[in-house]
């Protein structure tokens, strides 16, 4: 059985650092994303409970050396091999055309009867990409995994909805994303990153997919995506605590928040 | 057990420094770095001399992301409300082969694993390594093997040849371990390959980074574009423990901070907290103007090995060498510090012999020797011999007050006028001058002067 | 169904009171004529990337800090200022704020502290130090 994890190779948004209203990206690390995370590990624990599977870890990104350095995480994590579709193309794309590589690739690339997503990426979390490549495969999907279990040609997932759990079934091949709940994912040992460095990634670009680079083209453009701008009236009530109580009281009723 | 030729602990300046040359050399080695990437711990002052490294890897230079080369330098004086700043300008500092750049680290550190990827090295970082494993399949214990003077006769002590690494579950074989693991030693200590760090022995630095825009940088430091400046300042700043402040001009930003003899901080009589003192040199009115409409963007604190050459460990032993801060290899040249470039030539040298050592099929202490004998031949060990009277001169309060009271004093007079009469500028100066300068106190201080 | 992947925070413990009972207007960053307050340490702190594990990675030998220690000499030789006394006096450690320097190790003369570096991924992480 094959197990194929879409792991998207995000920012290290912790490192981000903001100048004026923009972040600085130069030299910013990468590091495989939150939820992927948890989605190799819920493949690594399919395995451990005694499922014969191999492990595909797939990204789709621009050409970067970083990108392949943080697959090799997704292969010292739980990966047997790593597929990167890497395209300058892909510098600027979006959510569709991006489904479309993703599927291409699987198909591309040996199939799947288990696709992994997280629920959304770390960093735009959109969750659009999992449904989006359930899609194009024909693949019925279930969202907001809290457990999967794989036996008899089907999965079994428990989902974590607002006020209930609710448990699914479906036929294998499918497509399921999951929550952090899920599990709690290791890190990598040495060994396992030592072992990494000699597991299989294949590169692949749009064109060895038989897509052109048209097919990365953004349907949408993102013209700013800033924090609304607010203005603070910067008002410090220092003393001791009876002292900046009343006086944060006072304030607070000049404003109309208080009394009246 | 698996095994690689080499494993360098701690991916710093020291190790990658190894770890590149080893790899170019052809061996199969292994960084382990605890940091989110190389330089993501690591804090320095800010200003490489690149002059006594750069025929080491003359091809590493080029394209090494420095920030600025130094062609001005300054020492400030701070006493009693007064600064006296004494600079210099020179051609010779900068020019086609500047002497010295700033440097911040998480650039450097990084660009330098990258060279050591693509020689073929490998460089792990997140990877934190918990012990030094030692012969008989025990980790190596505190027990005995001091460290004895620099002299490489024999193995870690007590504890038996090194042979490998444990990170986490996993322990990793090596024909030579390279220790690069700064200056706290941590591991090596537990291993018995030097001591623990004394207070006595170590400086406290840390320091704010403050963003500038170049253009405000090199308006404010009369500097030509690409150009930087370094200054430092001694006297009120340490309120007379040991130390100084120090301020680097990167391209963007400067860093500005405090070093701070640890003995001298934690014997202080009153409640003086080790922080504070930056935030004082901030705010006083000579300072407040060189930082002015900056933005601080990050705050770090590092130890400093101050030891001097009494305090390096023995640098080699079977199966193991020690290089950079680990090694106690750092010079604290009265109040600026050098421990880079020192890192980097001992890296160097460790790589040179451990391939020549591998080479012979000999990697116990008698095959790795020539390590210590490339230290002593070069700047390294002859420039931390020729400071061996620096850290007692340096625990000399007179340094960190008389001093600067006087000359501040003396330049103050020089261009005081006050209400009364003037008096006679010679008189002025020579009177300063004899009461400061002329005593028994401070010939001797001359005398040990002329030793550094 | 709100998941939030970063889980991971910035340090930065709770502002002490001020002294005086002033109420007034905060100058806009950046345009201060006269020269600023210095920066609270808290607040220096706070621009640093700290990535947390979930045990502690100095930990504090009460007994010897209560029977042998005459000067606490942690609470003023820290650059991050992350010893204080608690309630009962004492002494404990914001590590979450940790720079790593290994001052306090190093000064701690009767070895009170059990101090490693953070596990592989945590603590602090410079970016341009
Ligand atoms: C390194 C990198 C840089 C990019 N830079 C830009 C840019 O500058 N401008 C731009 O418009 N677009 C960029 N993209 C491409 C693209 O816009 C985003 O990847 C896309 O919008 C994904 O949407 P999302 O993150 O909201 O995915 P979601 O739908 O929230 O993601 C859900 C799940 O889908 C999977 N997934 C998501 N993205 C990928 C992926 N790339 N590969 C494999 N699996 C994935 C993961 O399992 C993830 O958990 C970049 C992509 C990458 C990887
Ligand atoms: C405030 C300050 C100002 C200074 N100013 C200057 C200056 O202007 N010029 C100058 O030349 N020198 C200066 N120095 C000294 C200089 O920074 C050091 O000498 C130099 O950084 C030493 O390099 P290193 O590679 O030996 O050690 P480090 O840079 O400390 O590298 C050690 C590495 O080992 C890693 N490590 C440690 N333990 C482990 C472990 N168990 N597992 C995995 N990894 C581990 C660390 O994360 C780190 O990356 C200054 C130092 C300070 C603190
Ligand atoms: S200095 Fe050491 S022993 Fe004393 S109070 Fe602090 S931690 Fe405890
Ligand atoms: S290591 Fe440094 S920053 Fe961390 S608690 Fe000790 S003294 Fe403070």
């Amino acid at each position: 059985m094959r197990i194929v994890v879409c792991v998207k190779t995000n920012y290290d948004l912790q490192m981000v650092r903001v100048k004026g209203r923009e972040p600085v990206l130069e030299a910013l690390p990468y590091k495989v994303g939150d939820l992927e995370k948890n989605a190799l590990e819920a493949a690594l624990q399919l395995r451990e409970g005694g499922l014969e599977c191999t492990i595909v870890a797939l990204t789709v990104a621009e050409a970067n050396a970083k990108v392949k350095e943080t697959m090799k995480e997704a292969l010292a994590l739980a990966a047997d091999e790593a597929v990167v579709v890497n395209d300058p193309a892909l510098a600027a794309t979006d959510q569709a055309a991006l489904a479309a590589a993703i599927a291409k690739a699987i198909e591309h690339t040996g199939g799947a009867d288990l696709v992994l997503f997280g629920e959304g990426s770390t960093d735009n979390y959109s969750g659009l990409v999992g449904s989006r490549v359930a899609e194009l495969l024909g693949l019925p999907q279930i969202g907001y995994a809290r457990s999967i279990a794989v036996a008899d040609g089907a999965v079994t997932v428990e989902r974590s909805m607002d006020d209930m759990i609710e448990t699914l079934q479906a036929p294998l091949p499918a497509a399921v994303t999951v929550v952090s709940e899920i599990n709690e994912p290791r890190v990598a040992t040495l060994m396992n990153i030592m072992k990494a460095g000699k597991k299989p990634l294949t590169e692949l670009s749009l064109a060895d997919l038989g897509l052109d680079a048209g097919a990365a083209a953004p349907q949408k453009a993102v013209l700013s995506n800033l924090a609304e701008e607010q203005d603070r009236k910067h008002i410090i009530i220092e003393g001791d605590a009876a002292t900046a109580a009343a006086g944060l009281v006072d304030a607070l009723v000049k404003e109309g928040v208080l009394g009246r | 057990m698996e095994k690689v030729d080499v494993i360098v602990v701690g991916g710093g300046l020291a190790g990658l420094s190894a770890a590149y040359g080893l790899a170019q050399a052809g061996l199969e080695v292994m960084v382990l770095e605890r940091g989110d990437y190389p330089g993501a711990k690591n804090v320095t002052g800010g200003r490489l001399y690149t002059s006594v490294v750069r025929d080491l890897y003359p091809e590493l230079w080029e394209g090494a992301p420095f920030e600025r080369a130094v062609t001005r330098e300054a020492i400030s004086m701070l006493a009693d409300g007064r600064m006296a700043t004494f600079e210099i300008a020179a051609e010779e500092f900068g020019g086609r082969r500047p002497q010295s750049f700033t440097v911040v680290r998480a650039k450097l550190d990084q660009y330098l694993a990258e060279r050591t990827g693509e020689a073929g090295g490998m460089v792990i970082p997140k990877m934190k390594v918990d012990a030094l494993l030692t012969e008989g399949g025990s980790e190596a214990s505190g027990a005995g093997g001091g460290p004895g003077a620099s002299g490489a006769d024999g193995g870690p002590g007590a504890s038996g040849r090194v042979i490998g690494i444990r990170a986490g579950e996993d322990e990793i074989g090596a024909d030579v371990v390279v220790v690069a693991e700064g200056v706290l030693g941590l591991l090596s200590s537990e291993a018995g390959l030097r001591e623990r760090p004394a207070a006595a022995d170590t400086a406290l630095g840390y320091k704010e980074v403050i963003e500038l825009p170049a253009s405000v940088i090199e308006d404010r430091w009369h500097l030509n574009p690409g150009e930087g400046a370094a200054q430092l300042f001694m006297g009120s700043v340490t309120k007379g423990m040991m130390g100084g402040a120090f301020l680097y001009t990167n391209r963007e930003s400067i860093s500005l901070g405090i070093v701070v003899g640890m003995e001298q901080l934690r014997s202080r009589p009153d409640e003086l907290e080790s922080w504070q003192l930056l935030d004082e040199l901030k705010t006083s009115p000579a300072v407040a103007p060189l930082i002015k409409g900056g933005e601080v963007i990050e705050y770090s604190a590092h130890a400093v090995a101050e030891g001097g050459i009494a305090k390096v460990p023995r640098l080699l032993g079977d199966g193991y060498v020690m290089v950079g801060d680990a090694a106690g290899l750092s010079l604290n040249a009265l109040i600026t510090v050098r421990g880079m470039d020192f890192a980097i030539a001992s890296g160097y040298h460790a790589a040179q012999a451990i391939a020549a050592a591998k080479a012979a099929g000999d990697t116990s202490a008698a095959g790795l020797a020539g390590y210590e004998r490339a230290l002593r031949e070069s700047f390294v060990l002859k420039d931390l011999q020729t400071a061996a009277k620096v850290p007692a001169l340096l625990e000399n309060q007179r340094l960190f007050t008389h001093y600067p009271e006087a000359v501040t004093k003396l330049m103050a007079d020089i261009f005081t006028i006050g209400p009364g009469p003037t008096e006679k500028l010679s008189k002025t100066g020579f009177g300063g001058v004899r009461r400061s300068f002329l005593n028994l106190a401070t010939a001797k201080d001359a005398l040990s002067f002329r030793k550094i | 169904m709100s998941e939030t992947p970063d889980e991971t925070a910035t340090a930065g413990a709770a502002a002490e009171a001020g002294a005086a009972p002033t109420i007034g207007t905060a100058p806009a960053s950046g345009a201060a004529a006269t020269t600023p307050a210095p920066m609270k340490i808290d607040a220096k702190l706070g621009l640093d990337v700290f990535k947390l594990d979930k045990e502690p990675h100095i930990v504090i030998d009460h007994e010897i800090c209560r029977t042998v220690c005459a000067k606490k000499v942690c609470l003023t030789v820290c650059p991050a200022d992350l010893y204080e006394l608690d309630d009962s006096g004492d002494v404990i450690v914001n590590w979450e704020g940790c720079l790593e320097c290994g001052t306090c190790l190093i000064c701690c003369e009767p070895q009170a502290l059990s101090w490693k570096y953070p596990r592989g991924e945590y603590g602090v992480q410079y970016r341009t130090s």
